[in-house]
């Protein structure tokens, strides 16, 4: 990718972050309820009087107009203070730097999970199209797309963890064993919606000239699958799997609740819940990022993958 | 051969330069003198990169010339706009390359062969079937497959269908690329016959690009031989390998293969490759392939000079 | 013993009979050419002695023998000897038949070594060696070059070259020039022509266009539908036969300082 280029993209993302940093404020500020009463009650239906509430806003400066508030809070922001999490009575970002960990753990975790069983079935499946394989794997990947997160990992818990024992039902912390449900349910989440697409690019590779050039060379069915289908047909898939790596660093939102899995899914959860806008913003900006930045790493690995994108000189 | 008060379009000095993400030129077409005459066809030939797609483009206003005019009834077309460009687009009409591409396949063919005069209000919707089986019938196509839809049909039925979509508005001059080409020759025979004779009976100019010099020669009254965007001869179409003298139209014509030619000849190859054409030699475009290639052919470009009636040529072996 | 021999060859497309009762004999140095419009089966007909029918296509009766093999029932494995060694097919674009995403020289290597074993090296070598052999010059660079940077008519020069490289009795080659401007197609005619006269090569040419047909074919076979219709010595063809069809054929054909239409 040109240099030239490479810079529009920054400053695209920059202007997007701005963009979606500023529409997720308004959302924040335009939920119903009051934030100041909010923080000083918490969910709890306690009396809270207005003057506490008013002087929590000046001091906040809630009472601002609209606009200066977010003018204030990108200030901050620009220079690493995105405010403080009244949820956690700590700095909003030593709260998300806290949370991260676990989520890059479960990521990892999950999409080697994936990468294990989605790339062999597929390609199995694809060399063995329309026999008895084919049909099975295709048949297990639309059950595992097709059923809800939490209804699995709540079903591999309770089977799992509280039937049969072998796990820990608490969760909490990071640890090898809390940490192997989690990634199972992801895992089989997406290796489900892989194994389709692995087939999928697979089979039209197969279908390709070169394939049939190689095989008039006297290229062994091995060579042309492992040497020159499998490169080619895995490319699309790196977009993809980009999406899904943004979306596992953003956090697994549902999966880490279910399992009490300290990332910054569950902590996003109960900023929600909490109505802790400082680090909600801080997170939405978090997930805008990593999708943004994942994506520019694509496309410039593309350029990497294939050369009919590069700039070769003639 | 041709009536000056037979001519229809005239292209001057056409010139098409695309500039590149470098910085460089792109030189498409330079300086092209072409003439079209009433009910006579001029056959561009040349091989890919000639510029003869480009130049035609200028013709039914799909791309303009970076410089030059092209004269149709008097006025320039290439700066026609507005009214007055809709209004001449009924007359100057074009057939593709790709019967299987050049149609709407969700539309019938009813509706393709009828959709220009919609267009210039020419017939209302109460009139599309009749005229349909009207201009299906110039084409020698049954009526009722005024009902069909492109894909039920052969390749040579649709390019048929492209014609009769053509002919539609009695348009005075049809662009036609490579309109044969994709056809199996028995039916491209009969597609060239259907032209010529409503070339005859609707006095239509014809402009038709073609690499097969054969067929060029069996049905065009003039033949202009491209390379890298300029024209380098323009001769009568008739016996035009008995005629033709411009270095490079020699070797295409040695190029040629034939059911009638003589076996035991060697195929004689030109040599080189050609230059690129951001990167023009000056002088002759063909000076580093020709057999012939003197100084003076690699200082100075030549001009088209008429060497005879109705043929002319771009070399410095043949001017004056 | 003719080196190639189909006989009564039916090829089916699961139950749909696409080609019926083709029969036909190359002899060694032999250069055929089969002719037809489009449908006629040609091109079946030569990927199916190739045994690279694709999907549900099979020769459904009938036999093909080369040099005395039955190709019918070779095994996976003596395929693979036999093509791009002892036989070898050129296709309409042979830069579309290579790998766009790998460069020419590192497939030509992985070709190269599975047919002989050679250090990566020497593999090399031999492809530049070959590509020169076959009068395109720089070979190196064209090992180096990814097959979009090439020309069309270079491109099938390469994939001529790499079916060339260990000189195989018998090139099939499916409508090789059709792609390519009069001047490239009259160099790669040439070619072919001189893969005869050097090496004695036999080659069986399918394409549409009769007049390269007809000044490369010792023999024509002329196919319709699926089926042979005529066939024999060039001049027999051209100039003897009183099928309807191929006369048809030929009528149709323009030719130069033939019939005119205006």
């Amino acid at each position: 990718m040109g240099r030239k280029n490479l810079v529009r993209r920054l400053g695209q993302m920059i202007l997007a972050l701005l963009g979606i940093s500023f529409i997720s404020f308004c959302l924040v500020m335009l939920a119903p309820g009051d934030v100041a009463r909010q923080m000083i009650a918490g969910n709890q239906e306690i009396m809270v009087s207005q003057a506490e509430v008013d002087a929590l806003k000046a001091e906040l400066g809630l009472d601002q107009p609209f606009f200066f508030q977010y003018i204030s809070w990108l200030g901050r922001a620009v220079q690493g203070n995105f405010g403080n999490s009244f949820m956690m009575k700590r700095p909003v970002l030593d709260v998300v730097l806290a949370s991260l960990p676990a989520t890059v753990v479960l990521a990892a975790s999950s999409s080697a999970f994936m990468l294990i069983f989605a790339l062999p079935l597929g390609i199995y499946a694809a060399v063995k199209q329309n026999t008895w394989f084919d049909y099975l794997v295709r048949g297990f990947s639309f059950i595992g797309m097709s059923v809800p997160n939490f209804w699995m990992g709540l079903m591999l818990l309770w089977i799992f963890g509280l039937q049969l024992g072998w796990f820990p039902i608490l969760g909490g912390e990071v640890s090898l064993e809390n940490m192997a449900l989690p990634t199972v349910t992801l895992g089989i989440a997406m290796a489900s919606k892989y194994i389709r697409q692995v087939r999928v690019a697979i089979l039209e590779e197969l279908n390709q000239d070169y394939v049939t050039g190689a095989r008039s060379l006297g290229m062994s069915e091995t060579y042309i699958l492992w040497r020159e289908v499998l490169p080619n047909a895995l490319l699309p898939l790196v977009t993809l799997f980009g999406l899904s790596l943004g979306s596992l660093l953003g956090g697994a939102a549902v999966v880490e609740t279910v399992f009490s899995w300290p990332g910054l899914g569950y902590t996003a959860v109960q900023a929600i819940t909490y109505r802790d806008f400082q680090l909600i913003q801080a997170i939405v900006l978090w997930i805008a990022s990593m999708y943004m930045i994942i994506n520019l790493l694509v496309d410039i690995s593309y350029a990497y993958f294939d050369p009919r994108l590069r700039k070769v000189g003639r | 051969m041709f009536d000056e008060k037979d001519l229809l379009i005239d292209a001057r000095h056409v010139t098409r330069r695309f500039p590149t993400n470098d910085g460089r030129l792109l030189t498409a077409c330079d300086d092209i003198n072409l003439k079209f005459y009433k009910g006579k066809t001029l056959g561009l030939v040349g091989e890919s990169g000639c510029g003869k797609s480009t130049f035609m483009r200028f013709l039914v206003w799909l791309d303009s010339p970076t410089e030059g005019e092209i004269f149709f009834h008097g006025k320039d077309i290439t700066k026609m706009k507005g009214k007055e460009l809709h209004e001449n687009r009924q007359h100057i009409q074009m057939v593709f390359q790709d019967p299987s591409t050049s149609f709407n396949p969700k539309m019938k063919i009813k509706e393709i062969v009828c959709e220009p005069l919609l267009n210039f209000n020419r017939i209302s919707g109460s009139e599309v079937d009749a005229k349909a089986r009207e201009l299906l019938e110039l084409v020698e196509l049954p009526g009722d497959f005024a009902d069909r839809f492109p894909h039920n049909m052969s390749g040579g039925q649709r390019q048929r269908v492209a014609i009769a979509r053509a002919i539609a508005l009695e348009p005075e001059f049809i662009v036609m690329d490579e309109a044969t080409s994709a056809l199996d020759v028995s039916v491209q025979k009969t597609v060239i016959e259907l032209i010529t004779r409503l070339q005859r009976e609707k006095n239509i100019a014809i402009g038709f690009i073609c690499h097969d010099l054969g067929l060029i020669e069996s049905f065009a009254h003039q033949v202009a031989v491209m390379y890298l965007g300029n024209v380098v001869e323009v001769m009568p179409g008739e016996g035009l390998s008995d005629v033709c003298c411009h270095p490079y139209s020699k070797a295409l014509l040695d190029s040629v293969f034939d059911t009638r030619m003589d076996f035991t000849r060697k195929i004689k190859s030109i040599k080189g490759e050609p230059p690129s054409p951001l990167d023009l030699p000056p002088g002759c475009p063909f000076s580093n392939r020709c057999p012939n290639c003197s100084e003076r052919c690699l200082q100075e470009k030549p001009k088209l000079v008429e060497i005879a009636p109705d043929h002319k040529v771009a070399c410095h072996l043949f001017a004056r | 013993m003719s080196l190639l021999e189909i006989e009564n060859v039916d090829i089916s497309y699961g139950n749909n009979l696409t080609v019926k009762n083709c029969s036909l004999n190359l002899e060694k140095g032999q250069i055929c050419s089969i002719v037809g419009e489009s449908g006629s089966g040609k091109t079946t007909v030569i990927r199916a002695v190739m045994g690279l029918l694709p999907g549900t296509g099979r020769v459904s009766a009938g036999h093909i023998t080369y040099d005395g093999i039955d190709l019918l029932k070779l095994t996976p494995k003596e395929w693979r000897k036999l093509r791009g060694h002892d036989i070898s097919m050129i296709f309409q674009d042979s830069g579309a038949m290579m790998n766009q995403t790998r460069l020419i020289g590192d497939s030509y290597v992985e070709y190269i070594l599975t047919h002989e074993d050679l250090s990566k090296k020497d593999a090399w070598a031999k492809g530049v060696e070959v590509i020169e052999r076959m009068r395109l010059p720089d070979g190196d660079r064209i090992m180096r070059s990814y097959p979009f940077q090439l020309s069309g008519g270079q491109r099938q020069r390469v994939g001529i070259a790499m079916g060339m490289t260990y000189q195989p009795k018998l090139l099939l080659a499916d409508e090789p020039t059709s792609a390519l401007d009069v001047t490239t197609q009259a160099q790669i005619v040439r070619q072919f022509m001189e893969l005869r006269d050097e090496y004695g090569t036999s080659i069986i040419i399918v394409t549409h266009n009769l007049g390269v047909a007809a000044y490369m074919g010792d023999k024509i076979v002329v196919m319709k539908h699926g089926e042979v219709v005529d066939q024999g010595e060039r001049g027999y063809i051209l100039r003897q036969s009183e099928n309807p069809y191929t006369k048809l054929l030929l009528d149709a054909v323009p030719t130069l300082g033939g019939k005119r239409y205006v």
